[in-house]
C-alpha cells in the first residue's frame, strides 16, 4: 500500500510541476527576415554614397571609408596612422580648439583615422556636422605642433602596450604571419616614430585620400534626396587623386610548427596564440564554409574549444578561434589566456580539437546548431541599420554577387557535413602553425620545446637572445687570452715546434674503430690520416704551398680558399694567432650542460662564421659550431671538447666528439708527442 | 561573464519629445515577479532578460565574489537542461546570451529569433526554479572564475584599479570589495552555501523579467504565467545591507605598484546615490571634465599641457552612495605629482566658479544626444527598463522622462555639487607606479 502511494505521488508531482517543464518549447513559425534597402549614387568626383533611410531615432551617422592598398612604410612605420590622427587637428579656417569645441557643442562625435572618418549627430545638428566633416576632410592642415604632440603620445602608447600581453601577442602574430614585406607585418616602434617627418604625413594625405574608390555610408533619419543635396553642397570640392595600389603576395605558412616565446617575467597567465596565414579571399566560394567551420571549432561559448578548455578542463576564462579574412591577407588564430602551469596542456587540447575537426566529420546535429546560430545572428545584426550599408559597400567593393547577402541564409542552409570536412582538410593546418606564448619564459621554455623549436622574441617579434650579459671588461680578447693561459700559456705555446696526436675514434654503425693521426709542424705543415683495419680511409695534408684531400669522395687539391682556411685551422698553437686569422665578438653567457659559457662568434678571412663556447670556470674551449659547404649543401658541424688533461704542462682535450649533419664521431686521445721533429714527407 | 563594473559611461535611455516614446506595460505576477514588456516589430528578434536584485553588496564579507561566482554556476544547467547545455541550447536556436554582476544586481539576457520567445522564457524559468548546482559545476567554475580574475586584474595593466579604489574608499560599506571578490573565498565556498544563496535571492519576488522586441504581448503574458506563475515566492525577508559608509574627514593616499611603464593618478570622490537629484549634477560635472575633446581634462591636461596620454572622469552609478572616479595616465617623462597637480587644478576650478553658459549649453546638447543614442537596440531597451524599475523605486517610465531630470539641473547645482563632493578630504588618491620603481 505504501509503495503504491509513493508511486502515485510521483505521478502527481510530474503532472503538477514537471510535465510542462520537461518538454522544451517548440519554436513558432520562422519569421521572415527583411534585409532592408539601400540606395546609392556616385558623385561626379567618383565618391560612392550609400544611404539607408531609417527614422527610428532622430539621428544620422556618416561613415567614410578610404580604400587604398598602402605602400610599405619601411623604416617610418606609423606615417599613415599619424596622418589619420592629424586629420581634424587644424583646417585652413579653424584651429584645433575651434574644431573640438564645435563638435562637442552640438553633442556630436567625429573621429578620424587613416582608413576613414566617422561622424554622427542628431538630425537637427546635421548641417553643422557636415560643415565640420567636410572642413576636416578637405581643408585639414598638418602642423608641426600637433605632429610633435602625436609622436609623444604614440611613444607613450607604445610604452603602455609593452606591458599588455594581448598587445604583445598581436604584434608577434602580425610579424610571424605576414613579415616585414607585408603591410600587415609592419609595426610601429619608437625607432620608426623617430623616422617620421611631418612632410611624410602631409604627402600621405595628399596621395591617398581620394573620392575615387572611397565609400560613404549615410545611415539614419535622412532621405536620399536630402543626402544628395548635402553631398553636393559639402563634398563636391573633394578632388580625385591618382595613386597606385600596392600589391602584396600571400604570406607563407611555416614548414613545421614553431614556438615563439615572449617573456613576461612573473606573469600569472600565459597568453597563447596558435596562428598561421591563410590563402582565402573574402569573395571566395570557401569563405562562408570556413566561417562555419571556425564557429564549430572556436566561434563562441558553445564551440568545441570553449567547451573543452573552459567548461571541461577549467584552464581558462575563454578559448576561441577566428578566421580573419581580408583581401590583402588572411589568417587563422586560436587563442586563450591560461594559468601558467597548464600552458602546455592547453596547447595539447588546442591541437587535439584542431586535429579532430580536421580528421573527423562533424555530426549533422552539431552543424545544424551552428548554422541556426549564424542565421539568428544575421537577423540580430540587421537590427542595426548600418549593417545593410556595410553589406552594400562590401558587395560593390569586393565585386560580390548582387544577391550575396540576400542569399546568405539560403547559402548557409545548403552547407553540408562534407563541405565542412573539405574545408577543414584544406584550411586547418595543425602542422604548420606558429605557437605564440606570452608568459613567464623561465618556467615555460622547456615545456614548450615539445611543440617545436622554441625561439625567444621581444615584444615586436624580433628574435631575442636568451643569453645573459657579460661583465664589463670581458671581450673576445680577454676570453682568448684566458684560454691560452689555461692550455699552457703564451710562452710555452711559442715553444711548440711540432705535435703528434693519436686518436681512436668510434662511429656508431661503423664495423670497426678508426685510428686517426694528426701531425703539425712549424711553420705551416699539417697532416691527418685516418685508417680502419690498416687501410687508409681518408688523408688530408697541407704544407704551405699545397693542400690535398683524399678520401671516399676521391682525391683533389684544396682550392686556394680551402687552403687559407686550413692553414688558420691547423696551424700549430693556432690560438696564439687567433686575432691574425679571425675577428671575434662575445655575444653573451649561455649554459651548456650546467656550465656557464661565453658565446663567441668567430669570423675568418673568407667571412665564414663559427660559434665557440668557452667555460667561465675552466676557461677551456668546450664547444664549437660551424657550417661546412659540401656537394650536398651546407652541413652544420659541432665539436665538443671534453676531458682536458695536462701533458707536459700543456692541456689538451682527451675526448673530442664531432657531429656532422647527424653523423657523430667520438675520438679518444691516447698518445701525444711534442717537439719531436717530423719528416717533411709526412706532409706531402 | 562580463561585469557591468567596467561600463564606465552612463547608459540610461530616453526618447526625446520629438520621438515616439518607448511604450511598455508592466505588472506583477502573484508571486511578486515583476514583468515589463516592450513591443517593437522592426526586426524579428526578441531580447529576454531577468535581473535579480542581488549583487556583491549582499555578500558575506568572508565570501566576497559569491554573487558573481553564482552567475557562472547558473549557466551549468537545470533539472531539465543538461550540464553544460544551457548556453548551447540558446545558441543552437539562433540566439546570443550573456550575463553580468554588479555591486547591486545580477543580470541575465538572451537575444533570440522572435519565434523562440517561449524557449527563452522556459529556460529563464528553469534557472529561477531549479538550477543545477552540483559539485562538478562548482569545482569547474571555481577555476574558470580564478582565470577570469587573473585575466582582468593581474594580467592587464592598471587592471586592479577598481579593486584598489573601492578597497581604499570604503571602510564599512560592502562596496569595499568589487563583484570579482577574492579568489581565496571562492576556494572556501561550499555547495550548501550556494544552495542557501540560491534560496535566499533567486526568487520571483526579487526579480524582474524584461522583454523587448517582436512579441505578441498577449501570447507573451500567457507564457510568462505558464512558466513563472507557479514558482513559489520567498517567505523570508530578503536581506539588504543597511550599512552607511561614515563621512570622510581625511584624504586616503596610497601607492600601488603594477606591471606598467607609465605612472597613473587614480582619484575617487565619494558621491551621492544613483537617482538622487545630486547624482544628476555630479554626472554632468564629470561630463564637463571629460566628455569630448573640448572637455576640461582632455583639452587642458592632455592636449595643451600634454601631461597625460589619457585623462577622464567617470561616475560609477550605484544603488547606495558611490564614487566619481578620475583617472589619468602620465605622458612619457611626466612626473606623477606633476600630473596630479594638473588634474587637481581642474577639479578645484569646478568648485570655485560656475561653468560658462556655453559649456552649459554644450552639456545639455551632449546629454540629449547620448539619451537618444542610448537605446538603439532591443537588448539595451530591455536592460534600461529593468534598471529603471529596480533602481528608481519602480519608476520604469524614466526611460521616457529622465531627460527632464537632467534638464532641471542648473549651473548653480553643478557648482554646489562640486563644492560638496570634490573635496580633498572626500577622496582617495592612488599613485600607480611601475613595479621597477619599487626597488
Amino acid at each position: 500500500m505504501k509503495k503504491i502511494l509513493f508511486a502515485l505521488s510521483i505521478v502527481l508531482g510530474t503532472t503538477v510541476v514537471g510535465q510542462d517543464r520537461t518538454i522544451r518549447p517548440e519554436p513558432g513559425p520562422a519569421p521572415e527576415i527583411q534585409l532592408g534597402s539601400t540606395e546609392s549614387f556616385v558623385m561626379e568626383n567618383g565618391l560612392k554614397v550609400f544611404v539607408v533611410e531609417n527614422h527610428k531615432l532622430p539621428k544620422v551617422s556618416l561613415s567614410l571609408q578610404f580604400k587604398y592598398h598602402p605602400e610599405l612604410e619601411g623604416v617610418a612605420v606609423g606615417v599613415s596612422s599619424i596622418a589619420g590622427d592629424l586629420l581634424g587637428t587644424k583646417t585652413s579656417t579653424r584651429s584645433k580648439d575651434e574644431i573640438d569645441a564645435s563638435i562637442d557643442y552640438i553633442g556630436a562625435s567625429l573621429s578620424t583615422s587613416s582608413t576613414g572618418i566617422y561622424a554622427s549627430s542628431l538630425t537637427k545638428h546635421l548641417p553643422t556636422l557636415l560643415d565640420l566633416f567636410s572642413d576636416v576632410l578637405l581643408n585639414s592642415e598638418f602642423t608641426q605642433e600637433e605632429f610633435d604632440k602625436l609622436i609623444i603620445q604614440n611613444i607613450s602608447g607604445l610604452a603602455n602596450a609593452s606591458d599588455s600581453p594581448d598587445a604583445i601577442a598581436a604584434n608577434v602574430n602580425a610579424v610571424l604571419n605576414f613579415g616585414a614585406a607585408h603591410t600587415f607585418g609592419e609595426l610601429m616602434t619608437e625607432e620608426s616614430l623617430a623616422n617620421i617627418e611631418l612632410i611624410d604625413c602631409q604627402n600621405f594625405y595628399k596621395t591617398y585620400l581620394s573620392p575615387t574608390g572611397s565609400y560613404l555610408a549615410i545611415v539614419g533619419d535622412i532621405s536620399v534626396s536630402e543626402a544628395k543635396e548635402m553631398m553636393n553642397t559639402y563634398i563636391t570640392k573633394w578632388l580625385s587623386k591618382d595613386f597606385q595600389n600596392a600589391s602584396y603576395t600571400g604570406a607563407k605558412t611555416p614548414s613545421e610548427n614553431r614556438v615563439s616565446l615572449i617573456n613576461k617575467a612573473g606573469a600569472v597567465q600565459s597568453v597563447i596564440n596558435i596562428t598561421y596565414p591563410l590563402t582565402l579571399h573574402p569573395a571566395s566560394e570557401d569563405a562562408l564554409k570556413v566561417k562555419v567551420m571556425n564557429n564549430i571549432l572556436g566561434g563562441g561559448s558553445s564551440a568545441r574549444l570553449f567547451r573543452n578548455l573552459r567548461e571541461d578542463k577549467a584552464y581558462t576564462y575563454g578559448a576561441y578561434s577566428s578566421i580573419n579574412v581580408d583581401e590583402l591577407g588572411s589568417y587563422f588564430n586560436a587563442s586563450a589566456k591560461v594559468r601558467n602551469e597548464v600552458t602546455d596542456s592547453a596547447i595539447v587540447e588546442f591541437f587535439s580539437e584542431i586535429n579532430t575537426l580536421r580528421n573527423e566529420k562533424v555530426s549533422q546535429v552539431e552543424l545544424q546548431g551552428v548554422l541556426n546560430n549564424m542565421s539568428g545572428k544575421f537577423a540580430i545584426a540587421l537590427e542595426n541599420a548600418s549593417t545593410v550599408a556595410r553589406f552594400a559597400i562590401n558587395t560593390d567593393y569586393l565585386g560580390l554577387d548582387e544577391l550575396h547577402y540576400a542569399s546568405y541564409l539560403k547559402r548557409l542552409a545548403a552547407i553540408t557535413v562534407e563541405d565542412i570536412y573539405e574545408v577543414a582538410q584544406k584550411y586547418l593546418k595543425p602542422n604548420n602553425a606558429h605557437i605564440i606564448v606570452v608568459g613567464d619564459a623561465d618556467n615555460l621554455k622547456d615545456k614548450l620545446a615539445f611543440f617545436g623549436e622554441v625561439t625567444l622574441r621581444d615584444t615586436y617579434g624580433n628574435e631575442e637572445s636568451d643569453l645573459r650579459a657579460v661583465k664589463a671588461g670581458v671581450t673576445a680578447k680577454t676570453i682568448i687570452a684566458d684560454y691560452i693561459d689555461a692550455i699552457g700559456g703564451e710562452k710555452k705555446l711559442n715553444k711548440l715546434t711540432s705535435v703528434q696526436f693519436n686518436y681512436t675514434a668510434s662511429i656508431p654503425g661503423a664495423p670497426s674503430k678508426l685510428k686517426m693521426e694528426i701531425l703539425k709542424q712549424q711553420p705551416n705543415s699539417f697532416s691527418m690520416t685516418m685508417t680502419m683495419m690498416g687501410m687508409t680511409v681518408q688523408r688530408q695534408f697541407s704544407n704551405g704551398n699545397r693542400g690535398f684531400n683524399d678520401g671516399m669522395q676521391g682525391a683533389s687539391d684544396m682550392t686556394s680558399e680551402e687552403l687559407i682556411s686550413a692553414q688558420s685551422e691547423f696551424k700549430i698553437a693556432s690560438e696564439l694567432h687567433y686575432f691574425d686569422d679571425y675577428t671575434a665578438e662575445v655575444i653573451g653567457i649561455d649554459i651548456l650542460d650546467g656550465e656557464d659559457v661565453y658565446v663567441v662568434i668567430r669570423t675568418d678571412n673568407v667571412d665564414a662564421k663559427a660559434t665557440e663556447y668557452y667555460s667561465l670556470d675552466s676557461k677551456f674551449l668546450v664547444k664549437s659550431e660551424s657550417s661546412v659547404e659540401t656537394p650536398e649543401g651546407e652541413l652544420s658541424q659541432t665539436t665538443l671538447y671534453k676531458d682536458y688533461q695536462s701533458v707536459k704542462g700543456y692541456s689538451f682535450p682527451h675526448q673530442t666528439i664531432q657531429n656532422v649533419a647527424g653523423q657523430s664521431m667520438d675520438m679518444k686521445l691516447n698518445k701525444v708527442v711534442l717537439n719531436k721533429k717530423i719528416n717533411a714527407s709526412k706532409f706531402e | 561573464m562580463k561585469k557591468i563594473l567596467f561600463a564606465l559611461a552612463f547608459s540610461p535611455s530616453l526618447l526625446w519629445a520629438q520621438m515616439n516614446p518607448i511604450a511598455f506595460e508592466e505588472y506583477d505576477l502573484d508571486n511578486g515577479l515583476h514583468v515589463i514588456l516592450h513591443e517593437d516589430h522592426s526586426t524579428p528578434i526578441v531580447a529576454v532578460s531577468v535581473s535579480y536584485h542581488v549583487g556583491s553588496k549582499n555578500e558575506d564579507p568572508s565570501r566576497t565574489g559569491f554573487a558573481h561566482f553564482f552567475e557562472h554556476l547558473l549557466f551549468e544547467g537545470s533539472e531539465n537542461i543538461g550540464r553544460g547545455e544551457y548556453m548551447k541550447l540558446i545558441q543552437d536556436n539562433g540566439g546570443v546570451l550573456n550575463a553580468n554582476t554588479s555591486f547591486d544586481r545580477t543580470f541575465y539576457y538572451e537575444i533570440l529569433p522572435s519565434n523562440q520567445l517561449e524557449l527563452g522564457l522556459w529556460m529563464e524559468a528553469e534557472r529561477m526554479l531549479h538550477a543545477k548546482i552540483d559539485q562538478i559545476g562548482v569545482d569547474t567554475q571555481r577555476e574558470v572564475v580564478k582565470e577570469e580574475l587573473r585575466e582582468r586584474n593581474e594580467n592587464t595593466p592598471y587592471g586592479s584599479i577598481m579593486n584598489e579604489v573601492f578597497e581604499h574608499a570604503y571602510v564599512e560599506h560592502p562596496y569595499r570589495w568589487t563583484p570579482g571578490g577574492s579568489p581565496e573565498y571562492i576556494n572556501q565556498a561550499n555547495l550548501t552555501e550556494f544552495m542557501d544563496f540560491y534560496k535566499t535571492f533567486y526568487l520571483p519576488n526579487n526579480a524582474c523579467v524584461s522583454i523587448a522586441g517582436d512579441i505578441n504581448p498577449k501570447q507573451a503574458k500567457e507564457w510568462i504565467e505558464k512558466y513563472f506563475g507557479s514558482i513559489q515566492k520567498g517567505t523570508n525577508t530578503i536581506p539588504r545591507p543597511t550599512i552607511v559608509e561614515p563621512e570622510k574627514f581625511a584624504e586616503v593616499r596610497d601607492t600601488v605598484y603594477d606591471n606598467i611603464q607609465l605612472p597613473a593618478v587614480v582619484q575617487a570622490y565619494h558621491g551621492p546615490a544613483q537617482g538622487s537629484e545630486e547624482a544628476y549634477a555630479v554626472e554632468m560635472m564629470s561630463m564637463v571634465l571629460s566628455q569630448g575633446k573640448s572637455s576640461r581634462l582632455q583639452k587642458n591636461v592632455v592636449d595643451k599641457q600634454q601631461k597625460a596620454v589619457f585623462a577622464g572622469a567617470f561616475p560609477l552609478p550605484s544603488e547606495d552612495p558611490g564614487l566619481l572616479l578620475m583617472f589619468g595616465i602620465a605622458n612619457m617623462g611626466i612626473e606623477i605629482l606633476d600630473l596630479e597637480e594638473s588634474m587637481n587644478t581642474e577639479v578645484e576650478r569646478m568648485s570655485e566658479e560656475l561653468i560658462s553658459v556655453e559649456e552649459f549649453e554644450k552639456l545639455r546638447n551632449q546629454i540629449e544626444n547620448d539619451f537618444i543614442s542610448g537605446n538603439a537596440s532591443m537588448a539595451g531597451i530591455a536592460e534600461s527598463l529593468s534598471d529603471y524599475y529596480l533602481y528608481y523605486n519602480g519608476e520604469t517610465n524614466l526611460v521616457n522622462t529622465e531627460l527632464d531630470r537632467y534638464f532641471k539641473v542648473t549651473r548653480e547645482d553643478i557648482l554646489y555639487a562640486a563644492k560638496k563632493y570634490l573635496r580633498t578630504e572626500n577622496r582617495v588618491t592612488l599613485h600607480y607606479l611601475p613595479k621597477t620603481d619599487k626597488e
